[in-house]
């Protein structure tokens, strides 16, 4: 966590320094940029939630071209449970997109492979094939969650209540839903966590996420789940990375730019993470009276 | 410790006894004239002011400390003593014995004379045998236009040719082509790890207690060592011996005052500086909410006291405290330097002469939040110097200076320990052990004068550095994962460095006005700082060399050619200089450099290369002052791992700068003063392409710092009228007008590539600028 730790610091110091030079003020500019090769894009989470799991596969593209990415059709795409091959089929809906069966789970201790054969980038019939593995790693016991009205933040704190085991370092990934409805659906609001401060220690209430009143998003009565994900160390560094590359970047604060870390083979980009999730829900309460 | 000083002092015997053997054989040869050169007005000493021997066309200037000393034939001579800005005095000596001498130079009060050309002015620059030397005048520095009316010697510095800012309005610099943890910033002899105050706009220096300001852009003396790049020397004043003075100043965003004065007697002086900023009194005025309910300010404070027991002994005791304070209602965060110098001057006879000095030095932080919450926890970092130093000049003739010495730092760096706050807190504790170092030097350099026209100086600089336990030091494989780890106990030396540091110059002056000057020098860095950001912030941590970490090495190589005009009122110079660096620290991508314990595994380490030309032309035309420089410079990193080991341009690498310094006295109550400014822009690093992971689009990199930003340029002015100026009375006030980037250019602080929120397929390039024209006021005072 430190470093997510001095990211969310840089960021207030950020605020302080932009907010002190009352003139500093923003732009849109044009500039000329390189364009480099086409490179594959992939990624795919796979869970212990028995579901359609889904992986994508699309391209890079200029970064000025201001399309949606094209889905890449007709790939062969495979999962290897260290015994068995399961055939992923392409969505009727989505191009690009591929699903397992619907009754599919991952088990704690697996490791999954992905195999992507037959991939056919430019549509010029030249085809790569690309891998990538991970392993579902155990979880520690989670108990409950409780969702509390910071009168000093203005907003609802989503409080955690689980043990984190000891002997291990340990990476977590939270899944926030509201009445049953996924908000982390996106890479920029995904909430990662390590264990650096609290290995081997009862979460006792740890803050999971909050919502600010200014944003309105829950109100009294809403059911809040969270899905506490355990993911490896690569892949938390993975979305860190990924999360950092798309932020927003200041010379006080900020290292040079980078590409974010892969695990797939043959020059593709993207993740192919597995892990496991427990749910935990609590209901909002009325908010307490000053 | 003890041992060690003890087997210190020795080693310093043993080099000091040859020298004061051959001093009594040579005294009966020869007559030494020896004393102080200081300012009538305040009775401060006078750094680096000559003193010319009129038959001999030989000279001399005074060192750190003002004083001076030559042994001459017996004769009659006549000695020219000078310093800018002063009325020269001549006094004839008839040296039959040993002579003390101490000068007291007035004030020149003919700045003002219509036909000033004719006014003698000192050549030293042409004579001098050092180069790459930019030493800069604190009244020059008062009059130029600054940010905020916030006059600031750092900024000032950043005009010279061959020395970069970080970024806009950053107290950060760079020396040809350099990185910013590779200037060692003294003040008063100690080192100040963190030169900034609120976030780099404003620098630790007070303009008003400083003295002397010195930046060795290369041709670093042997005296000094342990950064790679340069030496800024920044010296405190001593404090008015003759009367109680005062200077201060009213600004847009802060206040200052320093007081000065005599300690009953002569012999005694103090000065007591302090500054504060009211910009936290402004906040509740911002547009954004979550900006109003923040504290903001910072403070420094600088005392000296300074007593001359006769004319051969003088101590010295100064310090510096500083603190920046950020606060708010959910979280706060504080930095701060201190120093503390004593120093001892003795002299050992009327060409010995030795200073002592005891240094301490101290830089951290402290950041915390959520005090009785469950995520409430504190982080602090800090870092110790604790140095002794001896530093002798030996006065051989009237040709040879000879200076030797010791020094020894021992360090102490604790990167970080962040823990829980309050009992509600689930946060355990995180401590990354603190690294215990010593850090040597021990040196020895001659100033030789061949004839009148050819001086030449050779040293040499044996530094060493030594790791102490207890340190647990990781093995780390070619992945660079840490595989394995040895501890060491208590006061274990478990790793030494030894490093010679040969430092060369020769100055070949044709004549009086025209010389040639050459140097090579050779640095090493033991300790340098964990920051891959381009400005650096506050919280960036200093870690030493170990047994993973090799020190830095730089070879610098440079010649230069200076000639001066219309009786030295016009100097120039051009230089060349190639540089070499070995060892070199960068970061790998993404690196973790916060409560690590595994930093090390973090760096990539290689080659880096630079070169340039710098032309530089001051004039002094009497009303109309300043200088213009054009400095053509280069910059390359070689790096395992970053750009696929591919040469990139490093981050500093800005090819063409140019900066004019003017100012102008209208007359007695008025003068203006203007700045203009320019750059290549900083090189960047821009995406070749986009995907999209969930959602989300991420830049595409392919190369390191192979685009740039848009050019920099800007131009500031600044107005200063003294009304009582031709009054006698006491207090004299000035109001200054200053106007901060006049015509409004908007000059890209930070370029990023957004995505759209309302339409996510969107991309574009968004820059940041900071500053639009910004006009300040301050009024300045003294009595």
């Amino acid at each position: 966590m430190s470093r997510r730790l001095f990211i969310n610091i840089r960021l207030l110091l950020l605020s302080l320094t932009m907010g002190l030079v009352w003139g500093s003020c923003t732009e849109v500019i044009d500039i000329e940029l390189d364009s480099t090769y086409t490179r594959p894009v992939i990624f795919g989470q796979l869970t212990t939630d028995t579901t359609a799991h889904r992986i994508t596969i699309s391209s890079t593209g200029d970064y000025f071209k201001n399309s949606p990415p094209q889905g890449i059709s007709g790939v062969d795409v495979e999962i290897f449970d260290g015994s068995n091959y399961h055939a992923l089929t392409e969505s009727e809906t989505e191009k690009g997109v591929y699903l397992t069966q619907p009754n599919f789970y991952g088990e704690v201790g697996k490791t999954y492979t992905l195999i992507v054969s037959n991939l056919d980038l430019l549509g010029d019939g030249v085809v790569s094939s690309h891998s990538a593995s991970s392993t579902i790693l155990p979880l520690g016991d989670v108990d409950s969650i409780r969702v509390v009205y910071r009168q000093l933040w203005q907003g609802w704190e989503v409080q955690g209540f689980a043990k984190d085991p000891a002997e291990t370092r340990d990476f977590y990934k939270f899944l926030i839903y509201i009445n049953n409805e996924l908000q982390t659906d996106s890479l920029h609001n995904y909430s990662i966590v390590d264990d650096t401060f609290f290995n081997g220690e009862y979460t006792n209430g740890v803050t999971i996420t909050f919502f600010s009143d200014r944003r309105g998003m829950v109100s009294e009565g809403d059911t809040i789940t969270v899905g506490f994900s355990g993911i490896t160390e690569d892949y938390f560094r993975f979305l860190s990375e990924a999360q950092e590359a798309s932020w927003r970047s200041a010379p006080l604060f900020s290292g040079p730019p980078a590409n974010p870390r892969t695990n797939l083979t043959n020059g593709a980009i993207g993740y192919f993470a597995a892990y496991s999730v427990k749910r935990a829900s609590a209901q909002v309460l009325p908010r307490p009276s000053l | 410790m003890i041992k060690f000083f003890f087997s210190l002092a020795l080693s310093i015997l043993i080099i000091y006894s040859p020298f004061a053997v051959f001093a009594e054989n040579d005294a009966p040869r020869r007559y030494s004239i020896s004393g102080y050169v200081r300012d009538a007005a305040t009775g401060e000493e006078l750094i680096g002011a000559t003193i010319l021997i009129k038959e001999l066309t030989q000279g001399s200037t005074t060192n750190s400390y003002g004083f001076y000393s030559i042994s001459l034939a017996p004769g009659s001579y006549t000695f020219v003593f000078s310093y800018l800005g002063y009325t020269k005095q001549e006094h004839i000596v008839n040296l039959n014995r040993n002579v003390s001498l101490t000068v007291e130079l007035a004030e020149d009060q003919t700045q003002l004379q219509e036909v000033v050309i004719s006014r003698e002015r000192p050549n030293a620059n042409i004579t001098r045998g050092e180069m790459s030397v930019a030493k800069l005048d604190i009244k020059t520095i008062q009059r130029m236009p600054a940010l905020l009316g916030e006059v600031d010697v750092i900024k000032a510095i950043q005009l010279l040719p061959g020395v970069q800012s970080t970024s806009e309005g950053a107290s950060g610099f760079s020396v040809r082509g350099g990185a910013m943890d590779q200037n060692l910033i003294l003040l008063d002899e100690a080192t100040v790890y963190n030169a900034s105050h609120l976030m780099g706009f404003f620098s630790v220096f007070n303009n008003d207690a400083i003295r002397d300001v010195k930046l060795y852009k290369g041709d670093i003396p042997a005296s000094s060592g342990g950064r790679l790049s340069s030496l800024l020397d920044v010296r405190m004043k001593e404090g008015n011996s003759k009367e109680f003075a005062a200077v201060g100043g009213i600004g847009t965003i802060s206040s200052r005052l320093t007081v000065e004065g005599p300690i009953i007697s002569e012999a005694t002086s103090f000065l007591i500086s302090g500054r504060r900023t009211y910009a936290d009194i402004f906040l509740p005025l911002a547009a954004n909410e979550s900006v109003r309910d923040n504290e903001l300010f910072f403070y420094d404070l600088k005392l000296k006291v300074n007593h001359r027991l006769n004319d051969n002994n003088r101590f010295f005791l100064s310090g510096y405290f500083g603190r920046d304070i950020f606060r708010n209602d959910f979280a706060g965060f504080g930095f701060g330097n201190q120093t503390l110098t004593a120093r001892w001057n003795h002299l050992f006879g009327p060409k010995l002469f030795l200073n002592t000095s005891l240094i301490y030095t101290s830089y951290d932080y402290y950041l915390g939040g959520g005090s009785g919450e469950v995520s409430g926890f504190t982080w602090l970092s800090d870092m110790q110097d604790y140095s002794a130093k001896f530093d002798f000049s030996y006065f051989l003739g009237s040709s040879n200076t000879i200076r030797f010495g010791a020094q020894s730092t021992y360090h102490v760096l604790s990167p970080g320990t962040a823990k829980g706050e309050g009992d509600e807190s689930i946060f355990g504790e995180l401590k990354i052990p603190n690294s215990y170092s010593l850090e040597h030097g021990l040196y020895a350099q001659n100033e030789q004068s061949i004839g009148s026209l050819v001086t030449v100086k050779y040293g040499l600089r044996m530094s060493a550095f030594q790791n102490i336990g207890p340190a647990t030091v990781y093995g780390y494989n070619q992945f660079f994962e840490a595989e394995d780890f040895v501890e060491y106990g208590d006061n274990d030396f478990y790793n030494t460095y030894v490093n010679l540091e040969p430092r060369l110059g020769f100055t070949f002056a044709f004549n009086e006005r025209q010389s040639v000057k050459g140097s090579y020098s050779r640095t090493v860095q033991y300790i340098q700082q964990a920051s891959n950001s381009a400005a650096g912030t506050p919280l960036d941590i200093w870690f030493s060399a170990s047994p993973n970490v090799k020190p830095q090495l730089s070879d610098q190589w440079a010649v230069g050619y200076f000639q001066n005009f219309f009786n030295n009122a016009l100097e120039t110079s051009v230089e060349v200089y190639y540089k070499s660096m070995s060892n070199v620290i960068d970061f790998k991508e993404f690196a973790n450099l916060f409560l690590n314990e595994r930093l090390e595994g973090e760096l990539r380490t290689g080659t880096a290369e630079s070169y340039g030309v710098e032309a530089f032309a001051q004039f002094s035309l009497g009303r109309f002052n300043g200088w213009v420089s054009y400095t053509y410079s280069r910059a390359f990193r070689t790096i395992i791992d970053v750009n696929q080991g591919n040469p990139y341009p490093a981050p500093y690498d800005k090819p063409h700068d140019v900066s004019i310094v003017t100012s102008y006295d209208i007359n007695e109550k008025l003068s203006v003063s203007a700045n203009w400014i320019y750059a290549t822009g900083v090189p960047a690093t821009f995406p070749a392409g986009r995907y999209e992971i969930m959602g989300t689009v991420i830049p595409l990199y392919t190369s390191r710092n192979s685009f740039r930003y848009p050019d920099y340029h800007r131009l500031d002015l600044a107005v200063t009228y003294r009304p009582r100026a031709t009054t006698q009375r006491k207090w004299q006030g000035e109001w200054n007008l200053s106007i901060y980037n006049a015509y409004n250019r908007k000059n890209a602080w930070a370029i990023n590539f957004v995505q759209d929120r309302v339409n996510p397929n969107e991309t574009y390039a968004e820059m940041t600028y900071l500053f639009s024209i910004l006009p300040a006021i301050t009024y300045n005072f003294n009595f």
